[in-house]
């Protein structure tokens, strides 16, 4: 199964340090030396507030990935453990971005050559990182990335969870 | 690790959260490359954005202004050029000038401002030796009184003591968290780390705060009163609990005093008749002092959110009541956390850069204390309290005895022409002011009025102790050599001191600490090496010995600080903020604070990854509705207009924000809220009422035209600050994203944010030189 990177709105402070996490992992260090106006920021999350919620948006990694179905080039496919995207295929085509029922695909701005591409969490497996920023750097440890193993606990979880709860439904609570 | 880099153990500059950092430092160029959490008592190894991205501001990438390199004169007297002169001839300068002003109008004419920020607790022991021991004045305070000085007269009024009494660790311990006035999402993320733990742990929270905060979205019960009602809400809350039976008796009777008068002055705050003017429910005041009254782990915690008010000192005691009467205070995971906003102004406090107090807040006005000092010092000292710097305005301007004005004032680390309430009447009091002296590690507003100016070394470049919110004394490194000609703080007003004929002189900050520590009973333990070996100490720490590790919470066993140890009962009857809203002005303004901002953005505003994120002219939220009567959407210029000023910022529709109310945040230059806050102050405290008061938004029909002004004034102001501004980094201040933006209009914003892009690019001025003098034309751009 793929990794994703999920949030919990009942721990994030919107502080968005997980936003520039991101772009600092992406661009590497030299982005604290560059000249300040030739650093991109490009976040590959991003922290929505509504009037009651606060909640980052980001790529779940989906397993039947619209994004990599309506791809025309196969710019976007299925990794190992993730969607996948490969700049050379790209041709800027948005329908990855239309596609993505989350928002969570976004166009890059224009590079070098002016090339436009799509633009999405890799969950930090380019960079220097190695497993998300986003997740080692939030202060409220309110994202969590979802490894196999992860998931499997998450399950584990609330299975227990819930069958405790149907002991205490029975009345046999600790027993 | 890699040869040519090592590492060093610090504490973050920004908050008072006092979070450990580890700095990867570059030797060969003499730059930090990286910082990671480290494993602190208050961050476990955790950092927000600041914390993370927040020190590339000591390489001088100038975005906002430039570091200040080494030291000028106005030699031409004011309005003339400043000019780079030696070490020798500004300290000589500086001290022949003072010597001068004292001599003619005695030291009572200076004024000094310490800094409650970078250079440390050491450099804030010197900065009050030098104005009471050199200059003979107790005129010296800092920042803590537009900010916390509420908390601090308030408590010691209350319960003895002006600091937090509980730890910020213990926070998530907590059975009930109560709220009020303060978003630590915004100030101190790494506090809001506790506050959501506790939550996840069980605990109920009670959030009071007219805007829906991180904090009143998950609390079980959010008071969305109306801004500037505290003291009623708070009133309503005691009367409720004595009403209803839910004082713990036991504890009022062996703990405090006045219980009688005050539960009978509570008479006229039943919930039923105060509702209507809290702008909540009864009922739900009810529920919110039953829930408060139901546990003995009921922490309080509070911000500006109740400080910077008019009645800031009497809602400070009133909150202290609401633990009194409920027996919270004096064990652990209990109390009041009046949390302190930047690094060190904790610190600064307790070095007695305070117009009363000596370091370990012992009173310049008690004969013992004072006899203690002269002989440690050598000298007379003054016996009477000096004069709170938010008063420095009407010495200088409506004085007309010239004996009693201000005639010098000497300013460390601070930016009152950003910070400080009704910028107009600043500018003109530092205009008036004969002599003006800054010491900072940046350009900034107030050097722009300034006779001397005198580079500092920063944060990174010297050796400190800060003091956390929480009463803890941690160790701060240098990690990389100073820039330019820059001196440490306590170096520069030592020579000063010394020029004055008041020798003055240290090898260390070691050689300070000690010092300071012989003379504050409270502080004696806390020595360098204690520190050292358990990375921070909290007072009151009074023995050297390792045997005393500090103190994590105050008043143990309901045995407050006070003279007969126990706490007060001090009602004081509500009243309404000074300026309400009119048909004029039919918008109440609150200022707040951007999260990856830190206090007047020198240092944040300089820093690549946190001006990306958010930068000029920031945002006034307001609630959609306001927004439609008024035709704007998100992401529009628009000008605020009060009483006093004007200014132009970016509208953010916002559920968040109840209709008819407005927020700010302070960092901004372009879009300074300050220039329309209000100089009304708490008669105690001293502290402005930042909180409230009553504003007009403008709609502006040509957009592209505003986008042009308003990069061109931030191209201004930059080049003020010296900054060559070339086509390559003008800084185009339009917003690209609505990220951050509660409940944007996404679309709206982009397309605008597009648009402005390319016409304020396009109408890109060239850099224009400005007397600052001209300041209020431009400013009605």
């Amino acid at each position: 199964m793929n990794y994703f990177v999920k949030g919990n709105p009942m721990l994030c402070i919107g502080c968005r340090t997980c936003m520039v996490a991101c772009v600092v992992a992406h661009e590497g260090p030299s982005i604290f030396t560059m000249h300040p106006d030739d650093a991109d920021f490009q976040p590959r999350i991003k922290v929505v507030k509504t009037k009651t919620m606060t909640k980052t948006v980001q790529c779940h990694q989906c397993e039947n990935a619209p994004c990599a179905a309506v791809c025309p080039t196969g710019a976007l496919y299925k990794e190992a453990h993730h969607i996948a995207f490969e700049n050379e295929q790209c041709i800027g085509c948005k329908q990855c971005m239309m596609a993505c029922p989350f928002g969570a695909i976004t166009m890059a701005a224009p590079d070098e050559k002016g090339r436009r591409v799509a633009h999405k969490c890799d969950l930090c497996t380019s960079t220097a990182e190695g497993a998300p920023a986003c997740v080692s750097h939030c202060p409220t440890e309110a994202l969590t990335f979802y490894t196999e193993d992860v998931q499997q606990q998450s399950l584990t979880d609330k299975q227990v969870r819930s069958v405790r709860a149907a002991s205490r439904v029975a009345g046999k609570e600790g027993v | 690790m890699e040869q040519g880099y090592k590492t060093v153990r610090t504490v973050c500059p920004y908050c008072g959260a006092g979070c450990h950092i580890a700095l990867t430092v570059d030797t060969v160029h003499n730059r930090i490359v990286k910082a990671t959490g480290a494993n602190g008592r208050t961050n476990e190894g955790r950092l927000c954005l600041k914390g993370y991205y927040g020190w590339d501001y000591l390489t001088d990438p100038q975005l906002l202004t430039k570091r200040l390199r080494y030291p000028m004169i106005r030699k031409g007297g004011k309005g003339s050029p400043l000019e780079r002169v030696s070490w020798e001839e500004a300290i000589q300068y500086t001290a022949e000038r003072l010597q001068a002003i004292i001599k003619e109008y005695g030291p009572d004419a200076v004024m000094g401002a310490g800094s409650a920020r970078g250079p440390g607790n050491e450099a804030g022991y010197i900065t009050q030796k030098f104005m009471r021991a050199c200059i003979g004045t107790n005129n010296v305070d800092h920042c803590a009184r537009i900010c916390h000085a509420a908390s601090v007269t308030g408590l010691r009024a209350s319960i003895g003591e002006g600091a937090m009494s509980v730890s910020v660790p213990e926070i998530e311990d907590a059975e009930v968290i109560f709220n009020i006035g303060y978003n630590a999402a915004t100030s101190h993320p790494i506090v809001a780390r506790r506050v959501v733990k506790a939550k996840a742990k069980g605990a109920k929270i009670i959030c009071v705060d007219p805007q829906i905060t991180e904090t009143a979205r998950i609390a079980d019960i959010h008071l969305q009163i109306k801004g500037g009602t505290n003291l009623a809400l708070l009133n309503a809350m005691a009367y409720t609990m004595i009403e209803e039976g839910l004082v713990d008796e036991a504890f009022v009777k062996a703990h405090t005093e006045g219980f009688e008068d005050y539960a009978k002055a509570l008479g006229g705050y039943a919930p039923e008749a105060m509702a209507s003017i809290i702008g909540v429910p009864a009922e739900m005041i009810r529920r919110a002092a039953r829930l408060f009254a139901s546990s003995k782990h009921t922490v309080t915690l509070w911000g500006m959110g109740i400080t910077q008010f008019a009645q800031g000192v009497d809602s400070v005691i009133a909150c202290s009541n609401l633990s009194l009467l409920t027996g919270n205070y004096g064990h652990r995971a209990t109390g009041v956390g009046p949390v302190r906003g930047q690094n060190n102004v904790q610190g600064t406090c307790d070095m007695g850069v305070l117009p009363d107090v000596y370091p370990g807040y012992q009173r310049v006005d008690d004969p013992k204390a004072r006899a203690k000092f002269e002989k440690a010092w050598g000298v007379t000292l003054p016996a009477t309290p000096g004069l709170p710097l938010t008063l420095v305005p009407e010495k200088i301007l409506r004085e007309t005895d010239p004996k009693k004005q201000i005639h010098a004032y000497y300013i460390v680390g601070e930016d009152p022409a950003q910070s400080d309430p009704d910028l107009t009447e600043i500018r003109e009091a530092l205009s008036a002011c004969d002599f003006v002296v800054i010491q900072d590690i940046f350009m900034n507003k107030t050097a722009e009025f300034a006779d001397v100016v005198l580079p500092a070394t920063a944060w990174g470049e010297h050796d400190a102790v800060y003091s956390s919110c929480d009463r803890g004394f941690q160790r701060v490194r240098k990690a990389i050599e100073p820039v330019g000609e820059a001196w440490p703080d306590w170096k520069i007003q030592c020579a000063v001191a010394t020029a004055m004929g008041y020798p003055m002189s240290y090898t260390s900050t070691q050689e300070i600490w000690d010092e300071m520590r012989s003379l504050s009973p409270k502080f004696y333990g806390a020595t360098y090496e204690k520190m050292e070996a358990l990375g921070g100490v909290q007072w009151p720490c009074v023995d050297p010995s390792m045997e005393d590790r500090g103190t994590e919470y105050l008043h143990e066993g309901g045995t407050f600080a006070t003279e007969n140890g126990k706490g007060r009962l001090l009602f004081a009857p509500y009243k309404p903020v000074h300026e309400e809203v009119d048909s004029e002005y039919p918008l109440s303004l609150c200022t707040v604070r951007e999260v990856g901002h830190y206090s007047v953005r020198t240092m944040t505003g300089n820093c690549r990854m946190l001006s990306k994120l958010e930068d000029e002219p920031g945002w006034i939220a307001m609630n959609p509705a306001d927004c439609k009567r008024l035709g704007i959407t998100t992401g529009d210029l628009v000008y605020v207009h009060s009483r006093r000023g004007k200014t132009i910022t970016r509208c953010l529709a916002t559920e968040r924000a109840k209709e008819g109310a407005t927020y700010m945040t302070y960092q901004w230059w372009v879009g300074a809220c300050n220039e329309l806050t209000i100089g009304m102050l708490d008669p105690k405290s001293r502290t402005p009422e930042y909180k409230y008061c009553a504003v007009r938004v403008e709609a502006i029909a040509d957009q592209a035209a505003a986008e042009a002004k308003v990069s061109e004034y931030y191209e201004r102001l930059r080049t003020r600050m010296g900054i060559t501004v070339n086509d390559k980094n003008a800084k185009a201040t339009a917003k690209t994203d609505t990220a951050g933006a509660a409940n944007g209009t996404m679309a709206t914003a982009h397309a605008k944010a597009a648009m402005a892009t390319t016409q304020a690019k396009a109408a890109m001025a060239t850099a224009v030189t400005m007397n600052p003098a001209k300041e209020r034309e431009v400013r009605s751009l």
